[in-house]
């Protein structure tokens, strides 16, 4: 992990000055929107209230960017976020029950209408294995064979010192990461013979891949610390490949609104994607997306 | 974590392991802490039961996967938290006691002196082992160390941008493993908050890191007190980090020691509650049965075998210590199976047709009658309604009829319909209130209506004040609430649940009647052929979104016992994200019981991390008598007591406390305000709210629109 240096002033002035002159008007209104009915009357002095809800993966990185805002401008306003998933996120933006859904893919057609997609960062999904278990890399056609059962053991794949059965680990189709693998690594064409064990959320694919050690999965960058990463045709799954789009499997973290982005939360995403600060902290584990 | 491991892994063990395994660290048979200490210390040996690990602190892994019997964790790792683990008395006295403790050089402390050692002892102390386990539980979530540790001291009151302080700058290291990291962070927070400047970088492993801090290329890091001690050699901690020229300040009460642990079930079985006790058992395991009540094999939604897996979600949980309001046609509260788990309000004198605890209903005792506006309270269930849904969500494992999902929840009885299943929705408003305001964390609303009120939207905001989730049916129209609205279930607010029904078939196909919704219903739970308690005092099967809301409640009561942190948005989020996906017309899939309540044993909700928030949800006063309603929201760790005042004088001091709670001082008021104070006295939060003459209840019962079962 690398030491992000901390500025010696707190307060960043860039940018901030732009819109604080109407940050009364606006903070109130997002205020009184989300303190509506939680707030008590004669409560202490009003602060804006940015309320998200949705991917864990997303939430960690909101979390971290939202620490460093209120350390680098004036009169931050109150985070809310409560983690999940990107279902709940975009269902929870289109019903206005938060400011915005915190997701992991682009929109789709399926999604309800009049939702707005403000990418944050780009992230990429990483072939795996247990620590015990270094194969270097992985090819497509060794992919697709073990999609299709005819490779069913790591004795059949070389580079791995072990002989006993794959346990492979997928996830439930409807997580973001599980689209990716789909559409980057299997081919249409290959039939789907292997039984993984699938699992809800990418933490469980991590926690199992890192605790068996015959276990080949797939997940998040910023997961990836405690397991092997495989080379997928010769190319690891970096920051720097992904930012060079030589590493195929990429999707977007970002945050859904209803309609354009208002209020307190259009000035945290427009830090967000202008700070040097959130650029270093999305760098830390993924690509910023305005690079 | 494995989640779905749980429910079989003491099945497994039961089947195939004739002896008592101990999972450890590849270094155990020369950690002192281990083997060697097993053997001098107790005089016992695991022999070939050992099973190293390949994964650092992969043990707590290897009971979920039956493996072993009993593992080595670590005491801040986050799944020691777990209410399925069992951690086994150290009776002789083998593990030290291993602190975190700043080591920091002489140089410096003689630089700075008391204000630096202040500021390190004051962090020290804002730390305790389970606070350690929710900084790792966020880290290991995703997030940076950096940020995980400056947020914690900016939370507690120790964070903040001090007066300069003159001086060079501080460096601390860290060694190179998470944990240790965003401890570093922790410490510059707080130094920064006291103005003084520090760097913060990576010092490599244990040799490198106290090699830095000899030669004075950094100034402190935070070590673990027995460890280090041991690896540098002496009798006390101070003799050994002299060595580098360094002095321990406060340990700090948070510890990062060895466990040896078990599987609560299994400890149980074995008889095994300390280290020595495992030396008669090497080579022994029987596992016990859960017991049962004798309709339970009718209650097919219990079955290990259904979407919902009740038995392991109750190996974590069985709902100890929550209530859940039942919003309904009242309950049959001497039912047998009821009885023993009906809520009662202390406060309240029965009979005397007196408001005793001054919350504006009189002779609440065991809940509140909504359908009249008269002052008595009748809670007879005549229609049947409630007295199922009760049933549901808490009938008493006491050997008899059936079981509930919580069955040692309280249930709160809220009566809002009548005899024939008909009420308002000004009623239903009232109750929710109600519920919330007298200490409900689960309220059920088992309704159905096909209009909006506004007052229903506002009690549902006011319950989330109140940090409750509301539970609501979903209704049985057979329709899609998302182009055609069904209320509550349509109320969008991040503490509200909509819940669809599904048939028998393990529950995987939804109940014809039952609507549906992407958006508006988040959740699928058994809802068709539930055998529940009857208000006749037998058992009755009843089918609909009615029986299935009870289900998702229950098992929200399950999850807010073994976290009480959790807040009520946290709680709607884990039960949806730990759901089982499905192709079912619902947001997230079918209720999971043992997956959610598992994930909530050891999540740490973004919000409880940030600093508290005082909310005074409501004051009033009556004949001299000014009662106060509060809520903390945030984290609570820093909190030592809470200062009531009354127009702005001192009135009440009260110790930390849950939330929310209620506070009556014998004095009138025009306005009540209540500070969060830490250990120095130094306000965290404030709230306040002026204080209104308490009026009587039920005043617009009658109100509203229609609302039915």
């Amino acid at each position: 992990m690398n030491a992000t240096p901390r500025p010696e002033t707190r307060w960043e002035q860039s940018g901030e000055g732009r819109f604080s002159r109407g940050l009364a008007a606006s903070a109130f209104a997002a205020a009184a929107l989300a303190l509506t009915a939680a707030a008590p009357a004669g409560a202490a002095p009003r602060q804006a209230t940015i309320s998200m809800s949705g991917q864990g993966i997303t939430e960690a990185v909101v979390a971290d960017l939202a620490y460093f805002y209120r350390h680098a401008v004036r009169n931050p306003p109150r985070f809310s976020l409560v983690g999940g998933n990107t279902y709940t996120g975009i269902a929870d933006a289109a019903r206005g029950v938060v400011d915005a859904g915190m997701v992991s893919r682009n929109l789709g057609a399926t999604d309800p209408p009049g939702l707005v997609l403000t990418p944050i960062a780009l992230s990429g999904v990483c072939l795996v294995t247990n620590v015990a278990n270094p194969v270097p890399g992985i090819t497509r056609a060794q992919i697709q064979d073990i999609i299709a059962a005819r490779v069913t053991s790591w004795s059949q794949v070389p580079g791995s010192t072990r002989t006993d059965a794959i346990v492979a680990v997928t996830l439930d189709p409807t997580v973001g990461s599980r689209s990716v693998f789909d559409s980057v690594f299997v081919d249409v064409a290959t039939p789907v013979l292997y039984t993984p064990r699938t699992l809800d959320a990418s933490t469980q694919v991590r926690n199992f891949v890192e605790s068996t050690p015959a276990a080949f999965g797939y997940l998040d960058l910023a997961l990836t610390g405690p397991l092997h990463t495989l080379t997928y045709e010769g190319v690891p799954c970096a920051r720097e490949t992904i930012v060079n789009a030589t590493y195929p499997a990429q999707r977007p973290l970002g945050v859904v609104t209803r309609g354009k982005p208002r209020g307190a939360l259009k000035r945290f995403l427009r830090w967000v994607a202008t700070s040097r600060k959130a650029r270093q902290v999305i760098a830390t584990r993924y690509v910023p997306w305005n690079r | 974590m494995m989640l779905t491991a749980l429910a079989l892994a003491g099945t497994l063990a039961a089947a195939q392991a004739p002896s008592v395994r101990l999972a450890a660290a590849q270094d155990c048979p020369q950690n002192p802490n281990c083997v060697p200490g097993l053997k001098r210390v107790y005089g016992i040996d695991p022999g070939p039961n050992l099973v190293k690990m390949a994964v650092a602190d992969s043990g707590a892994r290897a009971l979920d996967d039956g493996i072993a019997e009993v593992a080595i964790v670590f005491s801040s790792n986050p799944e020691l938290s777990r209410p399925d683990f069992f951690t086994l008395r150290d009776d002789k006295h083998m593990i030290g006691p291993d602190h975190i403790v700043p080591v920091v050089r002489k140089s410096l402390l003689r630089r700075y002196g008391a204000p630096l050692r202040r500021r390190l002892n004051a962090a020290s102390r804002l730390l305790n082992t389970l606070a350690l386990r929710g900084l790792n539980q966020q880290v290991i979530d995703g997030r940076l160390p950096q940020a995980v540790g400056g947020e914690f001291v900016d939370a507690n009151g120790l964070g903040g941008s001090g007066k300069r302080m003159p001086g060079p700058k501080i460096v601390i290291g860290y060694q190179t493993f998470d944990e240790n990291q965003t401890l570093a962070y922790m410490y510059a927070e707080a130094l920064r908050g006291a103005g003084f400047r520090v760097d913060v970088r990576a010092s490599g492993l244990r040799p490198a890191t106290v090699k830095a801090l000899r030669t004075g290329r950094i100034g402190m890091y935070p070590a673990y007190s027995d460890t280090i001690r041991e690896y540098l050699g002496g009798k006390t901690l101070r003799e050994a980090v002299a060595k580098l020229h360094a002095e321990p300040t406060a340990l700090s009460p948070a510890q990062d020691a060895n466990t040896f642990t078990m599987k609560k079930a299994t400890a149980q079985a074995l008889g095994i509650t300390k280290i020595s006790d495992l030396g008669r058992y090497w080579g022994k395991g029987v596992l016990a049965r859960a017991a049962s009540d004798p309709l339970q094999d009718e209650q097919w939604a219990v079955a290990p075998q259904s979407v919902l897996d009740l038995p392991g979600a109750w190996q974590l949980s069985q709902g100890t210590g929550v209530t859940v309001a039942i919003v309904d046609t009242g309950a049959k509260l001497d039912h047998p199976d009821l009885a023993p788990n009906i809520w009662t309000n202390f406060g309240e004198v029965p009979g005397n047709g007196v408001d005793d605890d001054h919350n504006g209903y009189v002779d609440d005792v065991h809940g509140v009658d909504l359908t009249t506006t008269t002052p008595s309270q009748d809670l007879s269930d005549g229609h049947g309604h409630g007295t199922h849904v009760a049933g549901i969500v808490a009938a008493a494992a006491n050997g008899r009829g059936v079981v509930g999902v919580a069955p040692k929840a309280r249930l709160m009885i809220v009566k809002v319909m009548n005899a024939q299943g008909v009420g308002t929705t000004g009623a239903v408003a009232e109750g929710i209130r109600y519920a919330a305001a007298n200490g409900a964390r689960v309220i059920n609303v088992s309704i159905q209506g096909d209009d909006p009120d506004q007052r229903v939207n506002d009690a549902v905001a006011a319950a989330g004040a109140a940090n409750a989730l509301v539970v609501v049916s979903a209704g049985n129209s057979a329709r899609d609430i998302d182009s055609q609205p069904s209320y509550p279930a349509a109320i969008p607010a991040a503490n509200l649940i909509g819940v669809a029904a599904t048939s028998p078939e393990e529950g995987r196909s939804l109940d014809p009647q039952s609507n549906f919704g992407r958006l508006n219903v988040q959740l699928a739970a058994p809802g068709q052929q539930i055998l529940s308690t009857g208000n006749d005092g037998n058992y009755q099967f009843k089918s609909g979104t009615s029986m299935a809301s009870p289900m998702v409640a229950g098992v929200a009561a399950l999850m807010a016992a073994v976290n009480p942190n959790a807040t009520a948005p946290d709680l709607r989020s884990l039960l949806l994200g730990h759901a089982t996906r499905s192709s079912l017309p619902v947001g997230a899939g079918y209720l999971d019981a043992l997956n959610a309540v598992l994930a909530t044993s050891t999540a740490v909700g973004y919000n409880t991390t940030q600093a508290p928030r005082v909310q005074v949800l409501q004051a009033t006063v009556k004949r001299k008598r000014t009662q106060v309603q509060v809520a903390v929201l945030g984290s609570t760790q820093a909190i030592r007591k809470y200062r009531v005042l009354l127009d702005g004088k001192p009135a009440a001091t009260l110790a930390a406390r849950g939330s929310p709670f209620t506070v009556t001082v014998r004095r009138a008021a025009r306005r009540a305000a209540v500070e969060a104070l830490d250990a120095s006295g130094q306000t965290l939060a404030r709230g306040q709210r002026k204080v209104v003459q308490l009026k009587a209840g039920k005043r617009g019962v009658s109100t509203g629109r229609g609302i039915g079962t």
